[in-house]
């Protein structure tokens, strides 16, 4: 029997292969994400470990702030403890370290920044700890001077003795360039722009007056560096410093990249399963087909003896072969896909300082694994229901598949359909935002159950103006897109799938977006806006709006940042921080008590839900932590939180004037002076922008505008992978209809007898596709548009009340629906043009 | 010959074909000349494998021969290139065959007028009823041939061969699936429709009874016409049958 399904696996490969395609890209997809994340793990921790291996300790605050995405921000350190380390006995060199935002600006004027890399301003370490090699000129000392990575000064075409222009957190500034290092042979690590200053002037230009990031330590080799650790401890306040060992700092590190690295693969890994589950849809709908054609022969086997398992047996062992060609070729193509972003990104300047692919075992296994076992998984119920073919079904000639009953279907669907709906309302209720998964899975479930029984009027509804416009072969394709509903419903529910998913994301963005255009016209009062925040994450300071206050054509400009600050209980949370003494007339805040213009730096503004939730009102104290201490704030005022200020705090620039927390303004607005035209306007603030070199000068409309284009650009990507399953959706039209044109060979031959013209063949198939897909596509939509809304109302307490439908974007939808369908014909079209119209009458054919 | 040419619907000259080559060449056609005149039915009987199905095919234009011509009306069809060919068989000749003869998805009425709307034209509306009327299926346009009875789907193929009065009508064992009762009712339309509305049919047979409903009979062995015989009985047919065993 092994001999037999091998046999019939060998005879029919090209299908075998074609099938196994629907797994090849979503497993290249899992292998590549991967590849691309231990490529990188790799890279950092080599990097990481080379870094702290030139210490021996390493001292840092112990208090740390949740950022996003649970990444760790952590604290800074009182610069004085360095004195305190330096006396400790043992160690025989300690020096300070800061990093923070600095950008260089260019010779050109332009910020020096490369897509998604940071612009890093920081402490040029000396001696034996330092990473950096002086390759040309000195080391910089003094509030004057700087040197620069020397990819950086290439790109910002600075040489030694150039005045070059670096904007960090607390303002601009001019330094002489007095050296350019690299690290061993990686010119720049990590891509990032560095400039590089000495600890001084780091620490008062970078970081703030008082404080640095971490102190650095070598042991003069005396003690162990665990023992060196111990006594830096015991000389300092652990509330305030806590010391770790050259190699704990590495682990911590390391940690951390692994951290930011899972979320890209838990983010990946998702769009792989789906991509997956699509692909397991493709091979199941040709597995049930086959296993459709090939009753006639699989009744013959068990009519001749051959048990149910053995029938079920051959079957599984094809889907096992199509497991193994397409994971295997799904690691190849990953490999290839890593190396491709990996070049694509050196392309774009992105140089991840990576020291070839890694490929791990893990991911053999876990690629090999998901793929075999999705296939498996895939053809088990077609392959049993193989098994159950009666041996008398070989006398009859009818390749049916059996309907199954109706009313089982609808009931079914009924009451996934109504626990998906419970699950739905129960979070809007309140319950666990998990659910919503859940009653969406259920919700799907609903609608592929309902498939066969909805494919036959919606195909002929869609069809009717086919057959208006083609005349008989449209007729034709449209009687045969319903001559088998179950068919058609397995053919276009992976397209359904893929097109619900993009559906649904294109709906929230949409949403969002006509969110935003609203909450930001409502928010901002002013007529004019620079905006950082499109191009890196580097902020305006304030130093710089003071200067734009001076300017007689500004009326009143003000700076407005954020600020992640944790409570007294060290949870953290984004507030808004301003200015109140110019804030007033720009920003739009409804207040239930107190006033922007009431803020002082010992007080806080709270939202309402905030001081719902805290039990917190006016007069109370609210306790935040800053660099470790608590501070008590008084609640001045409470506002209706809406819009760009969602955040539940809004605090006073001067509150983290001490602080080692810095407050610049990612956005600044303007209003213009009286009698002071458009035109003058832009002219003189523009040049003002232009020479400080960060931020875009932006009207009212064109900032509402650049805040709904972030929207689309962060869901370029997501759009990207969801497009994915459409392919491979498209694939499994592809080879669906190459069984359907091999399936129908014979009316095929008989058409052509009578006198269809190949080209009317060629019509029928592609027609018939574009109907599947179309169907699909429509469904879909109707699915993403209920996928969308449930997704916001599971959101509104994050603000989001608006549903909006992209009506552009749907119709793309369809039309890129029926332009696969008729990609996917072109094969089956042009085989079926190719059928020979003897073999096709033979009688016994 | 330019005579028989004139006056035939269908003919073949000199015809041969052959399948495979070196050892395997099989002589399926070895010579064959022969004239369909108008207006008459035509059976073509032989032992199996004697080449019948093979001159059909080619006269039909459904395979082309290794040599010799043949001619649909005065066209001859060696010169023609596919999309003519596929012209030509929409237009000037129908097909009846033994199994598989009606597209499923399409219902009876579309199924009959099939060639007239592959090729866009509307047909003639009169002659489309009598022949709906001729094979009496007026009550059954609408039906799928899933939900008819086989010999009512071979009814349904024979109008369909009629619908676009084609020059001539090829039948290959149109009776071989029917059992003997329903057979006899579609050989009586063939015949119907060869007396009444001026048919010319060829029929490929192995059935005596069936051959006997045609004008005459042609016998084929191993690829040549060895005898034929007009106004056929089927005791007369079964005795020369008998011979071939010989
Ligand atoms: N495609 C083919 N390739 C090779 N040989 C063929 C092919 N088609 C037919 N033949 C051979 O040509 C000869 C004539 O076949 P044909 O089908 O015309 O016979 P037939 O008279 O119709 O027989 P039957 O009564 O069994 O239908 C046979 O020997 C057959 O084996
Ligand atoms: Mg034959």
């Amino acid at each position: 029997m092994l001999r037999l399904a091998l046999r019939s696996v060998l005879a029919r490969w090209p299908r075998l292969v074609l099938t196994a395609l629907a797994i090849v890209a979503s497993t290249a997809f899992l292998s590549g994400t991967f590849v691309f994340r231990d490529t990188i793990e790799r890279t950092f921790d080599a990097l990481f470990a080379d870094t702290y291996g030139r210490l021996d300790a390493y001292v840092q605050s112990p208090n740390t702030v949740e950022n996003f995405f649970g990444f760790e921000e952590r604290d800074r350190l009182p610069s004085s403890l360095l004195t305190e380390v330096q006396a400790v006995p043992g160690v025989i060199d300690a020096q300070v370290d800061v990093q923070g935002d600095a950008v260089v600006i260019g010779k050109d004027g332009e910020p020096i920044d490369r897509p998604t890399a940071p612009t890093l301003g920081a402490s040029l370490t000396t001696g034996e700890m330092s990473v950096w090699q002086l390759v040309d000129g000195r080391l910089p000392a003094g509030g004057e001077e700087m040197a620069l990575d020397s990819l950086t000064a290439a790109d910002g075409g600075y040489v030694l003795g150039d005045e070059v222009k670096v904007n960090g957190d607390s303002g601009s500034r001019t330094f002489t360039l007095v050296g350019i290092v690299e690290y061993d042979s990686i010119i720049s690590p990590g891509n990032a722009t560095w400039a590089l200053f000495d600890p001084v002037t780091a620490e008062e230009y970078i970081a703030k007056p008082g404080f640095v990031d971490a102190i650095l330590v070598r042991g003069d080799g005396t003690v162990s560096d665990e023992v060196l650790a111990q006594r830096v401890q015991a000389a300092l306040d652990p509330d305030v410093a806590e010391v770790l060992t050259s190699e704990e700092i590495t682990a911590q590190t390391e940690t951390d990249v692994e951290k930011s690295l899972s979320f890209l693969t838990v983010f990946l890994g998702i769009f792989s399963l789906i991509a997956l589950g699509v692909g397991m849809f493709v091979i199941y709908n040709v597995f049930s087909i086959t296993a459709a054609q090939r009753q006639r022969e699989n009744a013959l086997l068990r009519a001749l003896g051959a048990t149910r398992r053995q029938v079920s047996r051959s079957m599984l062992i094809e889907a096992l072969v199509i497991g193994i060609i397409g994971s295997s070729l799904g690691l190849v193509g990953g490999v290839a896909l890593a190396s491709g972003v990996k070049r694509l990104l050196d392309a774009l300047d992105y140089v991840i300082p990576a020291r070839g692919l890694v490929l791990t075992q893990r991911t053999v296994v876990v690629t090999l694994v998901a793929g075999v076992l999705a296939s498996l998984v895939a053809a088990l119920g077609p392959a049993i229901g193989a098994g159950r073919v009666p041996p008398v079904a070989a006398m009859n000639d009818a390749a049916l598949e059996r309907v199954g009953s109706v009313r089982g279907r609808v009931t079914a669907a009924t009451v996934s359909a109504l626990l998906g709906v419970g699950a739905i309302v129960a979070v809007m209720a309140g319950a666990d935002a998990l659910l919503l998964g859940l009653g969406v899975a259920l919700l799907f479930a609903a609608v592929l159950l309902l498939g066969p029984v909805l494919a036959r009027p919606i195909a002929r509804l869609l069809g009717a103006p086919v057959e208006a416009v083609r005349g008989l072969t449209g007729a034709m394709a449209r009687g045969n897109v319903q001559r088998n509903p179950r068919r058609t419903a397995r053919t276009a529910a992976p397209v359904l799938i893929g097109v619900a998913l993009v559906t649904g994301a294109s709906v929230f963005a949409a949403s969002i977006k006509s969110q935003i255009r609203e909450s930001v016209g409502d928010t901002f009062a002013g007529d004019y806006v620079i905006n950082s925040t499109n191009g890196g994450a580097v902020s305006i300071a304030q130093q710089f709006v003071d200067e734009l206050n001076e300017l007689p054509e500004v009326g009143v400009a003000s700076g407005h940042g954020f600020a992640r600050v944790a409570d007294g209980e060290g949870n953290a949370a984004l507030g808004t921080v301003v200015n109140p003494a110019t804030a007033g007339g720009l920003l739009n805040v409804e207040f239930i008590s107190g006033s922007l213009a009431g803020l002082t730096p010992e007080g806080v503004l709270i939202s309402e839900g905030f001081s719902d939730r805290e039990g917190l009102g006016l007069g109370d104290t609210f306790a935040v932590r800053l660099d470790g201490e608590r501070v008590g704030l008084v609640v001045q005022g409470v506002y209706r939180a809406k819009g760009i200020l969602r955040a539940a705090r809004i605090y006073h620039r001067d509150t983290f004037a001490g602080s080692s927390i810095a407050t610049p303004a990612g956005i600044v607005s303007l209003t213009r002076a009286p009698g002071v035209s458009d035109g003058e306007f832009r002219d003189v603030v523009g040049a003002a922008v232009d020479a400080y070199g960060i931020g875009e000068l932006q009207d009212k409309d064109q900032f509402i505008d650049s805040r709904a284009d972030i929207v689309d650009r962060s869901l370029a990507f997501i759009y990207g992978l969801l497009f994915l399953s459409i392919v491979i959706a498209t694939f499994g039209i592809v080879v669906t209809l190459l069984l359907a044109v091999y399936e129908r060979r014979r009316e095929t031959g008989l058409l052509r007898a009578v006198g269809m013209t190949r080209a009317q063949v060629r019509t029928t198939v592609r027609w018939e596709s574009v109907l599947t897909s179309v169907y699909g596509a429509v469904v879909g939509v109707a699915m993403g548009l209920v996928l969308g809304y449930v997704v916001l109302v599971a959101l509104r307490d994050e603000g989001l009340t608006k549903y909006s439908v992209p009506v552009g974007t749907i119709a793309w939808i369809i039309l890129l629906a029926c332009l696969a369908g008729v990609a996917a014909a072109v094969v089956p079209a042009w085989r079926a043009t190719r059928i020979d119209i003897l073999d096709a009458i033979a009688v016994d054919g | 010959m330019t005579n028989t040419t004139l006056t035939t619907a269908a003919g073949a000259i000199d015809a041969v074909k052959i399948y495979g080559g070196g050892d395997n060449e099989v002589r399926a056609l070895d010579g064959v000349t022969v004239g369909f005149e108008q207006g008459r039915f035509t059976a073509i009987m032989g032992p199996s494998g004697s080449g019948k199905s093979t001159l059909m095919h080619c006269l039909a234009g459904l395979d082309s021969l290794t040599a010799g011509s043949v001619h649909i009306g005065s066209v001859e069809l060696s010169t023609l290139k596919d999309r003519e060919l596929t012209e030509l068989r929409r237009t000037a000749v129908g097909f009846i065959f033994q199994a598989y003869n009606l597209v499923p998805t399409l219902n009876a009425l579309e199924n009959i007028t099939l060639p007239l709307l592959l090729g866009g034209s509307k047909g003639d509306q009169e002659w489309i009823d009598q022949v709906i009327d001729t094979v009496g299926l007026r009550d059954r346009l609408k039906h799928r041939p899933s939900e008819l009875s086989g010999g009512q789907q071979q009814r349904v193929a024979v109008a369909r061969a009629l619908a676009n009065r084609p020059t001539i009508i090829f039948a290959d064992e149109p009776t071989g699936n029917l059992d003997s009762r329903t057979g006899v009712e579609i050989l009586d339309f063939m015949r119907r429709a060869v007396r009444e509305l001026g048919q010319t049919i060829v029929m490929v047979t192995h059935d005596p009874n069936a051959a006997s409903y045609a004008d005459r009979v042609i016998f084929l062995a191993d690829g040549r016409i060895v005898d034929e015989m007009s106004d056929p009985t089927a005791e007369r047919v079964l005795d020369r049958m008998k011979r071939f065993g010989d």
